[in-house]
């Protein structure tokens, strides 16, 4: 940590923040003034539009259907999270603290899934979908969202697990208890940080993918966010200021969640998540 | 009898072993690995997507015709430096500004808050947002000209230099606090107290980044380039919205090259080649980079 | 004892949601009617045939399902996959529609009756392999939109060659006005002005669909003296700079209505209401065909069909689809598409009068348009993407004839 110097130096410092704090938020402030423009000025102005038009939120919120998309989105994002959450943290402990045999290359197997191009599996896996029956309805985009998911949660899970004290799991063996006791009412309860920092990673993964919501969902009531506002997009032409009102009443909640978890995420990150 | 009975409780030991990981690695099995068993089993076919009673067994004819298709080693390229590019922009900025808001200085908490912003928006999004910012007659080139800078403007997304490289700022602009947040987490677990004896022992500032804090540093290193790496290979959204893969396939990457050839092409075959190169790709760079942190400690 | 609650709970609203999902059945037959023309005035045409349909027919609901199109092609392969496709599936006319009907996924519609006499060039644009695939409702033709307003204030006319055109946006660079607004990221357009070339360079108008076919070379002289005419053109500043970082919409068409530059290409139907609301009020604007390469040339401009729908061959309600296509192109639909200033596929059969000067101008030149369809993919994506190479100069025009010919001579026919 910096102690010495904070005059010159924390000076500099602040400047950096700064200035990069308008690199990252004069784009976003563009979206804003474009959303807030009428359809004429939507090319012409650089940053401030003659008249503010606040009506293209209420268009956006009707048109994009902005609350079914919202709804979805949340459905399939907490819908995946927490069975990716749960069985993830079920494999991860199996692997991290029960000798068994081929653990390792199941877990090796596994791994492996971080790799997979969506674009690769899309036809044979949406072929499969619908062949077993599960296409336009919640869980036909749910579970291939668990299963890209598990990979990335039961690698972090497992180096969070290896690092707990094997005695706490001795004691507990010795005293009777189960393996699925164990889990359910000592691991789990420890890593709560690290569950919530990994519900995180996948949430945001899980929140913005585009291409397996665009195919696998037909109906418009299922949409999910990305896929609703990339639809307003035609071919040659698109209303930009609806765009932008859409982009920024999409993206309000996914950042207040995230201020309000920033702490956890961070505890459950440093808490063991990173070790090996 | 004690040794059969410690027998039969290791045993039960391994079954729940097996049940606990069984869940997670069945639903991995069947909508993981059987498609892209599947994919693997189509890049040595040739089929156009439709029927399936039409899948036609050509060997290895797909990856003879890869190997001899400049615009498939063009994307390799491609793919290759975005991935070194990112990777490198994203693990170094962020580095440094976990390092200077753990400093602590005036507007790092809210700092730490706004920088995450572009995180959670979608890439579709600010592939969608930064094409009309690099519009030749866009924001950027816009501002460019108010303050002088006239000759630094340039048609980004259309010179065949510049594409690529627009891409990758675009990524690095998303990506940065996710990088940053995660050292940030890895710079809380270093205990305060080496960092005191360190500079006890008179080592200076940037000493003690050297010889502590970078070392302790480095499974969190490991992890999030290896993640950088894996998912830059696999970028999509953003590439194709904000430049289809132009111009004249400058910027086009695998995952680009895959989609159009699977589905504008309808070359099913060719495309899952591509796939599988993906994913080799993707393994060897993890193996390499696992390999390299493995040695080094 | 919370995780377990937790996981009694999910899994529970798995198999609820699992359940609920699979119960979804519907009364009504729905005709889905998949789209990606969700701008300008379709969706209004649509809902009004539509709804003309449904009076007609109230056991089938027509839903109308719009999908973006950079992903239509994605989305409506992995349903024809799946085995359930669109019942009504636009498909867009060239090589999507050639390879669909390649396929064997569509079912063709030759023989059945009921439908208009559509224009003879449209209906070869739409027929491979003896049959007719698709019905077009609307169609197109590319014109140059000018600003009427800015010609007058320097005094220009329309050029009818192409010197005439460099001429013009010399004149108009004097003023730092630009002259033809052309957005080539999205590489259509720029495919659209090699097409617009070679029916000047090629009076016989056969030679696309030839080398298209494979029975003539793509490095003839008249495509080299095509692509050498496109580099001319911008080398000598007709077009705006950077087109190919410029998207079509907001990028070229952006720049027409701020009136940076005087000219806009390609411009057609679907347009017109875009350029109107655009212009600063007051201003005028006309469309002319792309000037031609020698005076003794007819400005001709390239069409095609604009929308245009298929029947895939697995999809249900087949009979009840191809009723729709009907009520897409009968005298009704026709009367509602010029209202919105739409060219139907088909010669009208009624007497009405065109008042519109731009619209009359478009209609008018649908009758000469010529082919704007590349049928073979490979040839279509590679042909376009070299073409930025072409604008930029990093390929002689020699060079983007071969590299086509090259990909043209290693697809199977």
């Amino acid at each position: 940590m910096l102690g010495e110097n904070r005059g010159i130096k924390a000076g500099i410092l602040v400047f950096i923040l700064i200035l990069y704090s308008v690199i990252t938020l004069l784009p976003i402030i563009w979206v804003i003034s474009l959303s807030l423009r009428s359809e004429r000025e939507v090319f012409k102005v650089l940053l401030f539009p003659s008249s503010l038009h606040p009506e293209n939120y209420i268009r956006a919120l009707k048109e994009f259907r902005l609350l079914t998309l919202f709804k979805n989105s949340i459905i399939f994002t907490v819908g995946s999270v927490i069975p990716t959450l749960f069985f993830g943290a079920l494999a991860a402990y199996a692997f991290a603290k029960i000798r068994f045999p081929f653990s390792n290359l199941i877990f090796f197997i596994i791994l492996l899934g971080i790799m997979i191009p969506p674009g690769g599996v899309l036809v044979p896996l949406f072929v499969f979908m619908r062949n077993i029956g599960l296409y336009n309805s919640y869980p036909s985009l749910m579970l291939p969202y668990i299963a890209f998911g598990l990979p990335l949660a039961i690698f972090i899970l497992r180096a969070f697990f290896v690092t707990l004290p094997t005695e706490l799991i001795e004691a507990a063996r010795i005293d009777g208890c189960t393996e699925l006791g164990i889990f359910l009412r000592i691991m789990l309860p420890i890593s709560r940080s690290a569950l919530i920092a990994v519900a995180i990673l996948v949430s945001i993964a899980n929140w913005n993918e585009f291409l397996l919501a665009l195919v696998f969902l037909g109906k418009e009531s299922l949409q999910t966010l990305p896929v609703g506002i990339a639809a307003f997009c035609g071919q040659y032409v698109a209303p930009w200021q609806i765009i932008a009102a859409g982009v920024i009443l999409a993206t309000i909640p996914a950042f207040l969640g995230y201020v309000a978890l920033q702490n956890q995420f961070i505890k459950g990150m440093a808490a063991g998540a990173l070790k090996r | 009898m004690y040794g059969s009975g410690k027998l039969s409780i290791n045993a039960k030991r391994q079954a729940t072993g097996f049940l606990f990981v069984l869940p997670a690695f069945s639903i991995f099995l069947i909508f993981l690995i059987y498609p892209i068993g599947f994919t693997f089993y189509l890049s040595f076919t040739k089929w156009m997507g439709f029927k399936f009673s039409e899948i036609k067994f050509v060997g290895l004819a797909n990856f003879v015709n890869l190997f001899q298709d400049r615009i498939f080693w063009r994307a390799l390229k491609n793919t290759i430096i975005y991935v070194g590019a990112t990777t490198l922009f994203l693990n170094i900025l962020g580095l440094s500004f976990a390092l200077i808001i753990d400093s602590k200085v005036r507007g790092s908490r809210v700092c730490k808050v706004i920088y995450f912003l572009p995180v959670v928006m979608c890439p579709v999004v600010i592939g969608i947002m930064w094409s009309r910012l690099l519009d030749p007659f866009g924001f950027v080139n816009q501002l460019l000209g108010r303050v002088g800078l006239e000759r630094l403007t340039h048609p980004w997304l259309g010179e065949a230099k510049y594409a690529l490289f627009a891409v990758v700022m675009a990524t690095v602009w998303q990506w940065m606090a996710y990088d940053m947040v995660i050292y940030y987490a890895g710079l809380q677990d270093i205990p305060v107290e080496l960092h005191e004896v360190a500079s006890l022992d008179g080592a200076s500032y940037w000493q003690r980044l050297r010889y502590v804090t970078l070392p302790l540093l480095r499974p969190v290193t490991t992890m999030i380039v290896l993640l950088n790496l894996i998912g830059g290979i696999k970028v999509f959204d953003m590439i194709f919205v904000m430049t289809g893969g132009g111009p004249n396939y400058h910027s086009e990457v695998l995952s680009t090259y895959l989609y159009s050839q699977g589905f504008t092409y309808n070359f099913m075959g060719y495309a899952s080649a591509i796939g599988v190169i993906i994913v080799l790709l993707s393994f060897t760079t993890a193996y390499f980079r696992l390999r390299v942190s493995y040695e080094a400690v | 004892m919370r995780s377990k609650l937790g996981w009694v709970i999910s899994l529970l609203l798995a198999a609820i949601l699992l359940a609920v999902g699979n119960l979804c059945s519907a009364e009504q037959k729905v005709l889905r009617f998949s789209s990606w023309n969700n701008e300008g005035d379709y969706p209004a045409v649509f809902e009004i045939v539509a709804q003309r349909f449904e009076k007609d027919y109230p056991d089938y609901k027509v839903e109308i399902v719009w999908i973006p199109w950079a992903n239509y092609n994605a989305k409506t392969k992995a349903a024809i996959a799946a085995g359930d496709p669109y019942e009504i599936t636009e498909v867009h006319p060239g090589a999507w529609n050639y390879s669909l009907a390649k396929a064997g996924v569509l079912r063709p519609l030759t023989n059945e009756k009921g439908f208009p006499d559509f224009y003879e060039p449209i209906v070869a644009d739409l027929t491979f392999f003896g049959e007719q695939w698709t019905v077009p409702m609307d169609v197109n033709n590319l014109m140059v939109a000018y600003n009427k307003t800015i010609f007058d204030r320097f005094g220009l006319s329309i050029p009818r060659t192409q010197d005439e055109l460099v001429d013009i946006c010399k004149k108009l660079k004097k003023d730092n006005i630009y002259g033809i607004a052309l957005g080539n990221k999205n590489f259509w357009t720029g495919g659209d002005v090699w097409f617009q070339m070679m029916v000047y360079t090629d009076p016989t108008h056969k030679l696309v669909r030839e080398a298209d076919n494979g029975k003539v070379s793509f490095k003839k002289p008249e495509f080299v003296e095509a692509a050498k005419k496109i580099v001319e053109l911008v080398n000598k500043g007709v077009f705006v700079p950077g087109i190919n970082g410029m998207d079509y919409y907001t990028g070229a068409f952006g720049f027409f209505s701020r009136e940076k530059a005087a000219m806009f290409y390609p411009a057609g139907t679907w347009i017109v209401g875009g350029i109107d609301r655009g212009l600063p009020e007051g201003t005028e604007w006309e469309m002319f065909p792309f000037p031609a390469i020698s005076s003794d040339q007819e400005p001709t401009a390239t069409g095609g069909p604009a929308t245009n729908w298929a029947v895939p061959a697995q999809a249900n309600y087949q009979d009840a689809a191809i009723e729709l296509l009907r009520y897409l192109c009968d005298d009704e639909a026709k009367k509602t598409l010029l209202k919105y200033k739409m060219i139907p596929s088909s010669p009208l059969t009624f007497e009405l009068e065109i008042k519109d000067p731009i619209f009359k101008a478009m209609f008018d030149a649908q009758a000469t348009a010529q082919t704007r369809w590349i049928f073979h993919t490979p040839i279509y994506e590679r042909l376009t993407h070299v073409m930025q190479g072409l604008i930029d100069g990093e390929l002689t025009p020699e060079q983007f004839c071969a590299d086509v010919e090259k990909v043209s001579q290693s697809i199977e026919r």
